[in-house]
């Protein structure tokens, strides 16, 4: 039963309201869902229209509140598997808050975790270490993430012969101080100063 | 002293004058009153006072699920928890959840499940808590509104609303939204649940006797009844961010 009225920017949205046909705007997929052409709104909020990409989505008030993965989020996550030219990674934080066993499930290609030339995925993570990433896509029920840049990379990593705690010795080395054993990563600049304490 | 109260049921369900007990007429409403982001720990809430029913609605979610054998990898699970309180119906209601409850809550669950976006968030769980601290007919029909009121509020995303509502035969009439006595003592009993995306019909329970004729006009009421209240759920939601608006402009008009 949506009311076919013109609507306007910054006006309210009820969820089912009807918004436009698809040639005047490009729906948002998070609060906007589209049938027969028709877009309609999926949330409650503030009707926004962005007029130089024609570009429709509602604002609620939730947003600080959110508990799923938005392209372009920052996430937390520990690597899982290591496979020929790409890492898995499970999401610890999702909107800068800790989730437990949370489901989310993202995977790094090789040419998405740095700038340089790396040889061999093993130069840059290894199972148990906690990174920071970028959400760049989504296929199926699983993201893409990127490590590149200075802030993205390893926070935390422990050593592969004894398991304690490493720490950075140069830009890309890090060193254990029970076993001297020396190994390289691609690291965050805030490597061993991350807040949360994400294992326990 | 045993204080006995036999279940006696007035002979008539209409007054001389033509109106039902109550004092309504065939096609009105039981008054009603609605309320959003009442629960400060839920992400979403919302209470309703239908005639004599009070339910109060709260919703979790998306969030992890445990056991966590029943997530499913490819879409988000619903799950309803309809319950009564003891107080709530004349007799005293035992606490634990019973045949009844659990039904209910399946049948919420199974007409809700159309409007939302599940297959958006795999491997978590939404959560709703339907609590009914008053009970006089319909509360199925005033829990599946409310639950989806607090759907809308939690901010998840939806089709369209949902809403439900009994009508029914008493005494050879067809009349709208039945009340507890009507419920019991009448002919036929029929909760409907309206899906405002597409104008379908998510649930229709049918108990008692009538005539496809009637069921087809007593199917219009229904809609047309459903329309009112349609309007009262999407003033509700509209006054909360009229208000948030309001708020926003005055704290930006004393920083200035």
């Amino acid at each position: 039963m949506p009311n076919r009225k013109q609507i306007k920017n910054k006006d309210i949205a009820v969820t089912g309201q009807y918004l436009g046909v698809i040639e005047e705007y490009i729906s948002n997929e998070q609060s906007t869902y589209v049938k027969e052409g028709q877009i309609f709104a999926t949330k409650t909020g503030m009707i926004s229209i962005d007029d130089k990409k024609r570009q429709i989505e509602i604002e609620t008030h939730q947003e600080k509140d959110r508990k799923t993965v938005k392209i372009g989020d920052i996430v937390i996550g520990t690597v899982v598997f290591l496979r020929k030219f790409s890492i898995g990674i499970t999401f610890n934080t999702i909107n800068q808050k800790i989730h437990f066993n949370s489901s989310y499930f993202g995977n790094t290609h090789v040419s998405q975790i740095s700038n340089k030339y790396i040889d061999k995925i093993n130069d840059a993570f290894q199972i148990t270490d906690i990174i920071r990433a970028k959400v760049t896509k989504k296929s199926a029920n699983e993201y893409t993430l990127s490590t590149v840049g200075k802030n993205f990379g390893v926070v935390h990593a422990d050593c592969s012969i004894c398991g304690t705690e490493l720490n950075k010795i140069g830009h890309d080395k890090l060193k254990c101080d029970f076993c001297g054993n020396i190994e390289k990563r691609k690291l965050a600049l805030d490597y061993g100063n991350v807040a949360h304490k994400l294992r326990f | 002293m045993v204080l006995l109260i036999k279940d006696e049921y007035p002979e008539k369900l209409f007054q001389e004058n033509g109106k039902r007990l109550d004092g309504r007429d065939k096609k009105e409403l039981r008054p009603i009153k609605m309320e959003v982001d009442v629960l400060k720990n839920a992400d979403g809430s919302a209470y309703i006072e239908w005639g004599n029913n009070k339910i109060f609605a709260a919703v979790f979610g998306p969030r992890e699920v445990h056991p966590h054998h029943l997530s499913k990898p490819d879409k988000g699970i619903l799950r309803v928890f309809y319950r009564m309180a003891t107080y709530s119906v004349f007799d005293r209601k035992r606490p634990a959840p019973g045949r009844r409850e659990k039904e209910i809550s399946m049948i919420i669950a199974d007409c809700l499940e159309p409007v939302l976006f599940l297959e958006l968030y795999p491997g978590t769980a939404f959560e709703i808590f339907i609590q009914v601290i008053d009970a006089d007919g319909g509360t199925r029909c005033a829990s599946t509104t409310v639950a989806s009121l607090a759907l809308a509020d939690a901010g998840i995303p939806m089709k369209s609303l949902v809403t439900a509502l009994a009508v029914g035969k008493i005494d050879g009439e067809l009349v709208v939204d039945l009340s507890g006595i009507e419920d019991k003592a009448g002919e036929a009993d029929l909760p409907i649940a309206i899906t405002w995306f597409n104008d379908e019909i998510s649930l229709l329970q049918f108990d008692g006797e009538m005539d496809l004729s009637e069921l087809d006009t007593v199917l219009k009421d229904a809609k047309e009844a459903a329309k009112k209240i349609y309007e009262i759920q999407v003033n509700t939601l509209k006054n909360k961010y009229i208000s948030i608006q309001n708020n926003i402009e005055k704290e930006k008009g004393g920083e200035d």
